[in-house]
């Protein structure tokens, strides 16, 4: 698998360069996304749309793009988007008296394994997306600060900063989330 | 678990969509691949790669700086545009073209 090809065999239309990436990358960025969004479906969208574009810009690419950074980037800024539409959505459906989908556990709570993993789903899924998002690009996907900084348009010093005070925003909600069956 | 839990996030379970999801997922982007470019690609693609397009482009662009290089409405006199074009009495397309039986008509 020559990574450094992709983008040529893309831009040639190679179906065989695009299979690669998605068996590598979508199940990467489906992990991140659905940690952001509560919905799968959703989740799913943005995965898809987020393919759609790289094969729908391959042309524009330049040889020395780093893809998974790439990616990942396009799937943050949908999820954003579409964070932003759901802000006006739940408060449309305050007003209307339905509950908020946050208090619905989401579709990672329920997959983990193990008590402990599960209670710090719950955690993660209670702190900011600006921080969840640096905890999971940081912390899951095992990104470098660079890295994490490019996709999340961040400096270095503002990177580590972020980073900081999210992994206090986990740990106070580690401390807030009771584990379950505590009551 | 460390105290906050950060460095038990690697631990957490991966994630991937179902395979139904993940066919579906691969259809919509290739079908970008066989069908002809969209959007802004296509625009470009269908405009710079067409040799008849990019030869109008070039004649336009030759006209244009021509045109602009030759002050041809400057370089008449004014009363030329003018006459050329005023409807003549006989008598006086008579004088003008040396024809005397219409010189007379007036």
């Amino acid at each position: 698998m020559d990574r450094h090809a992709w983008i040529d065999r893309l831009k040639a239309g190679d179906a065989i360069a695009f299979d690669e990436i998605f068996e590598l990358f979508r199940p990467r960025l489906f992990g991140f996304v659905v940690r952001l969004c509560p919905s799968r479906v959703a989740a799913e969208d943005i995965v898809q749309e987020t393919f759609v574009r790289l094969v729908e810009r391959r042309r524009r690419l330049d040889p020395g793009t780093d893809l998974g950074g790439w990616l990942f980037t396009v799937a943050r800024n949908l999820a954003r988007s579409q964070g932003r539409w759901r802000a006006v959505a739940a408060s449309a459906s305050a007003v209307l008296g339905a509950a908020p989908s946050s208090t619905v556990e989401s579709p990672m709570e329920r997959a983990a394994g193990s008590e402990a993993l599960r209670h710090l789903e719950r955690a993660l899924a209670r702190v900011a997306p600006k921080h969840r998002e640096v905890l999971l690009l940081v912390g899951l996907e095992g990104l470098s600060a660079a890295e994490a900084g490019t996709i999340l348009g961040l400096s270095a010093e503002a990177l580590r900063q972020r980073l900081s005070r999210a992994r206090a925003a986990l740990a106070r909600a580690m401390g807030e989330v009771p584990p379950e069956g505590s009551g | 678990m460390a105290h906050d839990g950060f460095e038990d996030l690697a631990g957490l379970p991966s994630a991937d969509v179902a395979p139904e999801a993940a066919a579906r997922m691969r259809a919509a982007a290739l079908v970008r691949f066989s069908g002809r470019p969209t959007g802004f690609d296509r625009l470009w693609t269908d405009f710079f790669e067409l040799p008849a397009t990019a030869l109008v482009v070039a004649v336009h662009l030759i006209w244009a700086v021509h045109a602009a290089s030759t002050p041809a409405a400057a370089a008449l006199p004014a009363f030329a545009a003018r006459d050329s074009v005023r409807p003549r009495r006989p008598a006086e397309a008579g004088r003008l073209l040396d024809l005397p039986h219409l010189s007379r008509s007036d």
